[in-house]
């Protein structure tokens, strides 16, 4: 208890084990909030992680890198507490469902721009007239990735894009001719067919048969596979 | 007390008020769609969130948050209002909106609110929920699309009519109203459910389309159906009755009501109505003017009047008559025809209520604020089911202690804490085993019965022979049971005894009323409220009938005939001397038609034939008649065997005044013209007896009622021009004060013989129970075509033993015969009946079970045969 994030996610926890950049923190079990890095120097106790937007709760911590989409990872855990709202009143069992319908859309590119203040909106509401304690926290996730991280929600709804390339339908796989040696090994383990091309010439995917399943790009050896 | 501020204002409410009851009785209006004041708070909607100054930072629901001392409250700022309407839009997203066809539409809570709060657009997008609509429960229609899950139709249905047909299943998202397997309603049908739902979700199917609500014409009334008087609205439209609605400011029943006065009401709109008088003529009944009709009843009763004298004349009336009418057929028969000779079906029980009964009844609101209950040859969930709720109410949530005797196991027994299955016919041993108990174990109200009693010695004298084991082999109750219900009868600060009385119920209902206010009296249990007994009638005015003497020994009043100052009020009040001698009752009359002393009948509004005991011999002695004259609704099997046949209004027809078995005066407001040329009782009892040549004076029921308060002490304060829907209670010094007002109330001494029910015999083995079912009221409701959709047909209910040892399964036709008959009958195996014993409901006209009972005996014993394919 009053412990720096800091201190525990680097020190203790000795930060990514891939080396990656962190980005942020998830605090408090599923209805807690994402803290970003630059809120690490808050120390970990009950009032400093709630004005920050987020909760002790169960106590748990989950740390994301930049590989995290953190739209995505609102939506996450906001099919995590659908599930969980036992249905009797009205702002959580319909708000939740709302939440994530909006969310959901967002991250497959149907976002729009009123989608943010609606979100913001509905998330108060929520918040404010639950009855029980899952309703009042449900619209966490949701309330401090909005307030953290404005930016990836803005590339998902103007830009169509998701930035850590997580959301499927926003992203697209793609060969770099210059890095790809031609080698065949993403044709062969592509379930898909969608990868062509001629052994030692740079191959070639189809986006309307690609899934973005992503096992092209773990099977190169050239990291000549693009994620956009 | 507690003080708060609500919008600005000083509110002072009683302490556990929530912050909804503060405001509402400071006349602030909360909104809300899953709150009613019946239930317990539930707090789904959050439409009634309000902000509180000392809960910062978050809304706070008024249902459920109790207001305490110094909180300061606002119902309505910028944030409220976006959250209810945030709230409203989330309903709507999947709300189909097809309010241009739903029959909720113009009174439907969400679209008053939709409306108040401007919800004009939604911000929310998804699809129309698209559930199956449920076609086919009876009576009542379910189309969750609808609902807002409120669940007040589940906790209606659990906390007030405790059926518990409704649960709310699944969970989150996919939460939904449902029975168990989501199957048809297979319940009470009360209705409550559908009434409650503050959407279209569940639905009156006999309403389904048949008007907007704004379009009808609400008439406040009285049901007709049984003594509760409950206080209901009929919707009317293009002169036809749509629906009825329980009145949420009637008295007796606070807006609930039961099958019978929610879907009963079409017989009143039957096409089997008669609508002309019928005369006899060469042997059939063939229609005639009102002229002929009279003409003929002056002539039928005038004859016999002069060859036999008035004591050959009779008159059987209904105990659904209105209090008006009640008074001007004693009065036709005691003061024109000159004859005591008037009983109605009440008179089988009436002596109970009247004469055994020293204590004045109880309240039904007061039975909430009751924490004992003694519940005793009276299934009350069935025969008055509105009272039922009471008791549900006060044991299911506010934690009273309930004992049921009962051979059958009723409903109630489900939520008692003692369940006694007395043999039938053993009620008189039980309460003066308890009575014993109480006495020996020194567990009476020793202040109580020193201060206002007297008798108590005598009484335990009484008492003496009625031990435990005496009790035990009389009853078939284990003596430990008889001692742990006295003891906890006894350990009440406020007990009710309620008891049934009607056709379902033989025997001696004075000395049981006697038995019960003893012991009502022996712990402490009158002159408060919510303490005492509860003596329910089973008709709509069964009480009133009694009270307007239309009974062989009572004047209106009720006064004792035989006191000769009232005879002559009465006889210097209706010009007429008054015979001193008390008339026949109802057994008396039949058996004296059968042995010829009796020679004129008329009956108004009663049905022997199908209604009392022993229907071969009453149509025997109908048959020796040599008049009779009936005055009905209905060609019933009586109407069919008179010479003239009157066609009367019903209750929707008339303008009048019943008296509920708590004592109060309703007043029947007239909703639909008389149907054909069908007058009201009224008009044709003045009719007849100005045929006869007398003038019994105005029919019109405001100035009868002022003649009977000018008559009858009970009914002094009793006038049209100052009832409300609240009723009148009848409530003077010398009625509910009775115990202290006279100094001591006194003991009845007790009957100590034993009423034992002879044994069953090898021919007759079993018991036969005649009683009622919940969805019947008499004969009357047979002719509700909603009410026989549920349950259209009598049916013999045998425990599953009896059956397996007779070889009869479920729907076999069994052969059930009496000394007195025989019928065929659809057999029912049902776990709540009791071995040795079965039971049949009198209100059908075949298999009719009065056929098979004796008026003479207490107990009828029969015997069953399965009708096998030969004996068919």
């Amino acid at each position: 208890m009053g412990t720096s994030l800091n201190t525990v996610v680097f020190d203790i926890g000795g930060g990514a084990a891939n080396g990656e950049a962190i980005k942020a923190v998830q605090t408090g079990g599923p209805s807690g909030g994402c803290l970003p890095v630059s809120k690490f120097n808050l120390p970990v106790d009950f009032d400093a992680l709630y004005d920050a937007g987020s909760m002790i709760g169960s106590g748990g911590m989950v740390v994301m890198d930049e590989s995290t989409c953190m739209v995505d990872v609102a939506k996450y855990f906001l099919q995590f507490l659908q599930d969980e709202s036992c249905g009797k009143c009205v702002p959580c069992r319909l708000g939740i469902d709302r939440m994530l319908e909006i969310i959901t859309d967002i991250t497959e590119g149907r976002g729009k721009p009123e989608h943010i203040p609606l979100l913001q909106d509905l998330a108060d509401t929520v918040q404010q007239t639950s009855l029980c304690g899952l309703g009042k926290t449900a619209p966490n996730p949701v309330l401090s990735t909005l307030r953290y991280f404005p930016e990836e929600y803005d590339a998902h709804i103007h830009q169509k894009r998701c930035p850590a390339g997580v959301c499927k339908p926003l992203i697209t796989y793609a060969v770099d001719a210059e890095q790809c040696k031609g080698c065949g090994l993403c044709l062969t383990a592509c379930p898909h067919g969608a990868i062509t091309g001629e052994k030692k010439q740079a191959h070639v995917i189809d986006p309307q048969l690609c899934n973005k399943c992503g096992i092209c790009a773990d099977e190169c050896k050239t990291h000549a596979i693009t994620v956009n | 007390m507690i003080r708060l501020t609500i919008d600005n204002k000083e509110v002072v409410t009683e302490d556990g008020a929530t912050i909804l009851e503060a405001a509402a009785r400071a006349g602030i209006r909360i909104p809300t769609l899953c709150y009613h004041e019946k239930l317990q708070p539930f707090g789904a909607c959050r439409i009634c969130v309000v902000e509180v100054e000392q809960m910062k930072g978050r809304l706070t629901p008024s249902c459920s948050t109790p207001a305490t001392e110094g909180m300061v409250v606002r119902t309505s700022s910028e944030q409220i209002i976006k959250a209810r309407k945030t709230v409203l839009e989330l309903l709507l997203i999947q709300h189909p909106l097809d309010c241009p066809w739903c029959d909720k539409g113009g009174e439907c809570q969400l679209q008053n609110l939709t409306y108040e709060y401007g919800v004009s657009r939604n911000r929310f997008k998804d699809k129309k929920s698209d559930h199956p609509v449920d076609y086919l429960s009876p009576l009542v229609e379910r189309n969750t699309n609808r609902c807002v899950l409120c669940g007040m139709c589940v906790r209606v249905c659990d906390e007030v009519v405790g059926a518990s047909e409704w649960s709310m299943v699944n969970r989150g998202i996919s939460t939904k109203i449902a029975t168990d397997f989501d199957r048809p309603l297979n319940c009470e049908f009360c209705g409550e459910c559908e009434n409650i739902c503050p959407v279209g979700a569940l639905t009156n199917r006999m309403f389904k389309f048949k008007a907007r609500a704004w379009e009808v014409e609400n008439v406040s009334t009285v049901c007709s159906f049984c003594s509760t008087g409950c206080a209901i609205k009929l919707s009317l439209k293009d002169g036809r009755i749509v629906r009825a609605l329980g009145e949420e400011e009637g008295a007796a029943n606070q807006g609930s009501l039961c099958i019978k006065g929610r879907f009963g009401y079409e017989y009143v709109m039957s096409g089997e109505r008669i609508s002309r008088p019928l005369v006899r003529k060469n042997g059939t009944l063939t229609p005639a003017t009102w002229e002929e009709a009279l003409q003929a009843v002056a002539e039928g009763l005038k004859a016999v009047k002069e060859q036999a004298g008035p004591g050959a004349v009779a008159g059987l009336c209904s105990a659904r008559l209105t209090n008006e009418e009640a008074y001007l057929f004693q009065k036709l028969l005691r003061a024109v025809i000159g004859t005591n000779n008037v009983d109605n079906s009440g008179g089988y029980a009436h002596r109970g209520y009247s004469s055994g009964l020293s204590l004045p009844p109880l309240e039904f609101k007061d039975l909430q604020s009751c924490d004992r209950f003694l519940v005793i040859r009276s299934n009350v969930s069935e025969t008055h089911p509105v009272v039922g709720y009471r008791v549900n109410v006060a044991v299911k949530q506010k934690g009273a202690q309930l004992i049921v005797a009962d051979p059958r196991r009723i409903k109630l027994a489900r939520f008692a804490q003692t369940y006694l299955a007395h043999k039938p016919g053993t009620e008189i041993a039980l309460l003066n085993g308890l009575a014993h108990t109480i006495l020996t174990e020194g567990l009476e109200n020793r202040e109580f019965v020193a201060a206002r009693t007297e008798g108590i010695e005598e009484l335990k004298k009484s008492l003496v022979q009625f031990t435990p084991s005496f009790v035990e082999q009389a009853t078939g109750i284990a003596g430990k049971d008889l001692v742990e219900a006295a003891r906890r009868f006894a350990s009440g600060t406020r007990a009710a005894i309620i008891i049934s009385a009607g056709m379902g119920f033989p025997g001696d209902d004075a000395a049981l009323a006697r038995c019960a206010a003893n012991l009502a009296l022996i712990t402490g249990n009158a002159g408060k409220p919510g303490a005492g007994v509860l003596f329910l009638g089973e008709k709509s005015n069964s009480h009133g009938s009694v009270d307007m003497g239309a009974v062989p020994d009572l004047l209106p009043g009720p006064q004792e005939l035989a006191k000769d100052p009232v005879r002559q009020a009465f006889a210097k009040a209706w010009g007429a001397a008054i015979a001193a001698e008390p008339g026949l009752t109802c057994e008396q009359i039949i058996a004296g038609a059968e042995q010829g002393s009796i020679k004129a009948l008329y009956c108004a509004g009663e049905n022997p034939l199908q209604a009392y005991p022993d229907t071969k011999k009453t149509k025997t002695a109908f048959g020796k008649l040599q008049f009779l004259v009936v005055q009905e609704l209905f060609l019933t099997p009586t109407a069919q065997m008179a010479h003239v046949v009157l066609p009367a209004a019903s209750f929707a027809e008339k303008d009048g005044t019943y008296t509920n078995a708590e004592g109060r005066v309703q007043r029947l407001h007239q909703a639909l013209p008389p149907c054909g040329e069908t007058k009201t009782d009224a008009e044709i009892f003045c009719r007849v007896a100005k045929a006869l040549g007398k003038d019994l004076g105005s029919w019109n029921p405001a100035a009868v009622m002022a003649e009977i308060a000018s008559l009858a002490p009970r009914y002094h304060a009793v006038s049209y021009a100052t009832l409300t829907v609240k009723g009148h209670l009848l409530s003077d010094a010398a009625d509910r004060e009775a115990p202290g007002a006279e100094g001591a109330a006194r003991f009845s001494l007790l009957p100590v013989d034993v009423i034992a029910p002879e044994a069953p015999s090898a021919e007759f083995p079993f018991t036969l129970l005649i009683g009622s079912t919940l969805f019947h009221c008499g004969t009357l409701s047979t002719r509700s075509s909603a009410i026989c959709s549920v349950y259209p047909q009598a049916r013999l209910e045998i425990n599953p033993g009896d059956a397996r040892a007779l070889d009869i399964r479920d729907n076999d036709t069994v052969q059930v015969s009496s000394a007195t008959g025989a019928l065929t009958i659809t057999a029912k195996i049902i776990a709540r009946q009791s071995p040795g014993a079965v039971f049949i409901p009198y209100h059908f006209l075949s298999p009719a079970a009065q056929e098979l009972a004796s008026a003479a005996q207490l107990q009828t014993r029969v015997k069953i045969e399965k009708r096998t394919e030969t004996s068919l």
